[in-house]
């Protein structure tokens, strides 16, 4: 069973797919973790969400790129959180020399090689989770109605998590959006 | 208390004024935060809650828990209206950041209190909570 839940930053999304993970049978929980903490504000972010998994038993993996690499035992249910950062270090990721992912450092080189890497990059680790789950929920994140006008790095981000949370969609027996701690199921029962 | 939230120019505040019946209205943008605890609508609650995003000193995150509290507990049968903010990529200015955030949460803790919590998109409102959703 794949869920997607979406919504805009401070939604309630993250509360709501821990509850579905705590509610899905499954001998072993996982929680998936891609954000890199650059700085305090991140840390704060980080702890925040820490706090509210707290006492729930599931056991965090720090993952931001490569998801294809996550190893699971069988019997496995996973939260993925969150697209929206998973898809910026995919985009922005440098590749050191020596074959060595480097996590650390992150510069705009070719973009656009970046993005058609990281959409294939990242499918292909969702495809991996899907089959090695019995219960897969990805959170992804409303970024698309401002209407501002942003540098081309950012609309061909924009466009790449545009095309993976169809993607995802695509792939989920369920999709739910949360406005203000309430979600709505968009697709699915 | 009901909830009327949306982006911006969606056709929110003549919602607002059909369902409370009143064109008795509070404006972020200009009035007094007095006048949120008494008025029947409060119309951009974000703004409200950008001034304490603005404050030389003090807690944001605590004056605008405060306010929304006293809101709750003063001004209980209020119809809120508040733009999401949450939509868009992470703003680069801190206390915008800080605005997303706590509007947010704002929004989250009305919508728990409120019986009834609508989203307009087009002039349509859709109904979130309350009533045969």
């Amino acid at each position: 069973m794949m869920i997607v839940v979406t919504g805009a930053s401070a939604s309630g999304k993250s509360a709501f797919a821990e509850q579905l993970l705590t509610k899905a049978e499954a001998e072993n929980k996982f929680y998936i973790a891609t954000m890199i903490s650059w700085d305090e504000e991140c840390e704060r972010r980080i702890m925040r969400h820490r706090k509210l998994r707290a006492g729930k038993r599931f056991t965090t993996i720090e993952r931001p790129l490569d998801l294809h690499r996550a190893v699971l035992p069988p019997d496995s249910a996973v939260l993925l959180e969150c697209m929206s950062n998973l898809a910026a270090n995919e985009i922005y990721r440098v590749d050191r020399p020596d074959g060595q992912e480097s996590v650390e450092e992150y510069y705009r080189t070719d973009v656009s090689n970046g993005q058609r890497g990281a959409e294939e990059r990242i499918l292909c680790g969702l495809e991996h989770l899907k089959r090695n789950t019995v219960h897969l929920i990805v959170v992804t994140n409303e970024v698309f109605c401002d209407g501002e006008t942003y540098p081309e790095e950012t609309r061909q981000y924009l466009e790449l998590l545009g095309r993976l949370n169809q993607r995802l969609a695509g792939m989920a027996d369920q999709v739910y959006e949360v406005v203000c701690g309430i979600p709505r199921c968009l697709c699915g029962d | 208390m009901k909830l009327i939230v949306g982006g911006a120019y969606q056709g929110k505040l003549g919602f607002a004024v059909r369902l409370a019946k009143s064109t008795d209205v509070a404006d972020g943008c200009s009035d007094s935060l007095e006048a949120a605890l008494e008025r029947k609508i409060i119309n951009h609650l974000h703004e409200y809650i950008r001034r304490f995003c603005t404050l030389e000193e003090g807690d944001a995150e605590a004056e605008t828990k405060r306010f929304i509290e006293t809101m709750i507990e003063k001004n209980g049968q209020a119809v809120i209206v508040c733009n999401e903010l949450g939509c868009g990529i992470v703003p680069a200015v801190s206390s915008d950041r800080m605005w997303r955030e706590l509007t947010g949460t704002a929004c989250q803790r009305l919508a728990e209190q409120s019986d009834e919590v609508f989203r307009v998109v087009c002039g349509l409102p859709q109904r979130l909570k309350g009533g045969t959703v």
